[in-house]
């Protein structure tokens, strides 16, 4: 099945989901817990399913499956943890959840954000120039034309290496 | 487009700069390609904090290129310094070339008006030339200068006299010459002549607020009625060398000037006549026109009647 040559939004979003949750599957199982991966998939599938119902098109289903499962993730990890012995409090007991971001996770995206710092400053000259110009909202082809590349390709391949870099100096994860 | 080919997108999609057509291969990559897609719900973390603008605009602050942060070439501090140390080195060497040498303190006397001997050189040693046996005696009876508070030298017929030689000592002598000027030709006295000559050129600019204590000197006989003057004076002030006789007031400059230990040291030579007088000045300002000094009156810091020598 080529999901690019899908021409019926409905066949198209049945084929993507149904993509979505084996690769939803296979990426909790390796990252997360395998007897919880056919659930998080599900819990997934099934927010999408009941409130982006009118979303039928690859490229607006799978970012959003990317950001639900993150969330479900972070949710399944806070499950987890207030199961343990050590957080033994009664759900009543614990506060509402708020829109705003808690101090932890403001914490935790500053400290992000300041490793990210940290590493793009140990990139080479070109590497934080392409960054740069991506952040400023660039195109690949924008980039081409202002750094003067011949093709298109070799700015495919600089930012690859680029980002290949950065994510090593980031110690492998985006992600404390 | 392969998933390899397609995972070079992956940079773009944190960032959100892929276009529509690339984000839809790269979904429907990772959608084939489980590692695709594992990187990219790692992504996921990137793009979040790369949504938030706030976080955005810190890092493109942190990665502004550093060429916005270049500074002029003449505007760097090293530029700066090295500017500044040349300028220092160049000031320097033209003021060791240009200044004022410490041997030749800038003497600007007045036109020499009268004859000067140019017979031995103005470094030459002075020494009079055959002197009377007066002087010789009162050489030898005037050695203890109440200025200097010299050890008195052992009689010599060479010696020189100087100026703190009291002019007691030295006028019997003078006496004796001026009885014996009218018969004689100048030449003939012309060890009785010099011995109280002192002549005392024009200034020598110094700090005019302060003049040093008076000058000592040293007169030197030499033939043909000649003499040599050296005097020694403070490294402040002006000093002149006025000669008076009836022709009138003219002002004898020094042949050499030099500072040695702190002091000015000037040489004189001239000729005087009978009755010629020699006044020496140290002033504390220049005298434009050093021949309109007083010879009598209240003295300013400095002057003296050297030649002939009071009584």
């Amino acid at each position: 099945m080529d999901l690019l040559l899908q021409n019926d939004p409905s066949a198209a979003r049945t084929a993507v989901l149904s993509a979505l949750r084996e690769r939803i599957v296979a990426f909790a199982a390796s990252r997360y817990a395998r007897e919880s991966a056919e659930d998080l998939a599900q819990e997934v599938l099934v927010v999408i399913h009941e409130k982006y119902g009118h979303l039928e098109w690859m490229e607006d289903l799978v970012p959003l499956a990317f950001q639900i499962l993150r969330f479900k993730l972070a949710a399944a990890r806070r499950k987890a943890f207030r199961h343990g012995e050590h957080s033994q409090v009664a759900p009543e007991d614990l506060p509402l959840a708020s829109d705003e971001p808690t101090p932890e996770s403001a914490y935790a995206k500053r400290q992000q954000l300041e490793r990210l710092s940290g590493a793009l400053a140990r990139l080479g000259g070109r590497c934080r120039e392409i960054f740069r110009l991506k952040l400023q909202g660039k195109g690949f082809a924008e980039i081409q034309v202002i750094m003067g590349a011949g093709n298109l390709n070799t700015i495919y391949t600089w930012d690859h290496r680029c980002r290949k870099q950065l994510l090593e100096e980031m110690g492998g994860r985006w992600e404390p | 487009m392969t998933p390899r080919e397609a995972e070079q997108l992956l940079g773009g999609y944190a960032t959100g700069t892929l276009t529509e057509a690339e984000r839809r291969v790269l979904f429907a990559a990772a959608l084939e390609d489980q590692t695709l897609f594992n990187a990219l719900a790692d992504e996921e973390a990137l793009r979040e904090l790369l949504a938030d603008p706030g976080a955005r605009a810190k890092l493109l602050a942190a990665l502004d290129p550093p060429t916005a942060h270049i500074r002029p070439l003449w505007r760097r501090p090293g530029t700066m310094a090295l500017a500044a140390s040349l300028l220092v080195a160049v000031g320097v060497g033209l003021l060791l070339r240009h200044g004022p040498a410490p041997e030749a303190p800038g003497v600007h006397a007045p036109a020499l008006s009268e004859e000067q001997p140019k017979a031995a050189p103005p470094s030459q040693k002075i020494v009079a030339a055959s002197p009377p046996p007066e002087l010789e005696e009162k050489r030898s009876s005037v050695r203890s200068s109440p200025q200097t508070d010299r050890v008195p030298a052992p009689p010599s017929p060479l010696a020189p006299i100087t100026s703190a030689e009291n002019h007691a000592a030295l006028a019997p002598m003078r006496e004796k010459a001026e009885a014996k000027q009218a018969p004689e030709p100048p030449s003939a006295r012309a060890g009785a002549s010099i011995a109280g000559a002192f002549a005392f050129a024009p200034g020598v600019a110094r700090d005019a607020s302060k003049v040093a204590a008076a000058p000592t000197w040293i007169l030197e006989a030499a033939p043909a009625g000649s003499f040599r003057l050296k005097v020694s004076w403070g490294p402040e002030g002006h000093l002149y060398l006025l000669r008076r006789d009836a022709s009138g007031v003219s002002t004898i400059k020094p042949e050499i000037s030099s500072l040695q230990d702190g002091k000015m040291e000037s040489l004189f030579t001239g000729a005087v006549g009978a009755g010629s007088a020699l006044d020496l000045y140290l002033l504390p300002e220049e005298s434009k026109v050093p021949e309109t000094l007083p010879a009598e009156g209240p003295a300013q810091r400095f002057r003296h009647r050297i030649w002939p020598v009071e009584k």
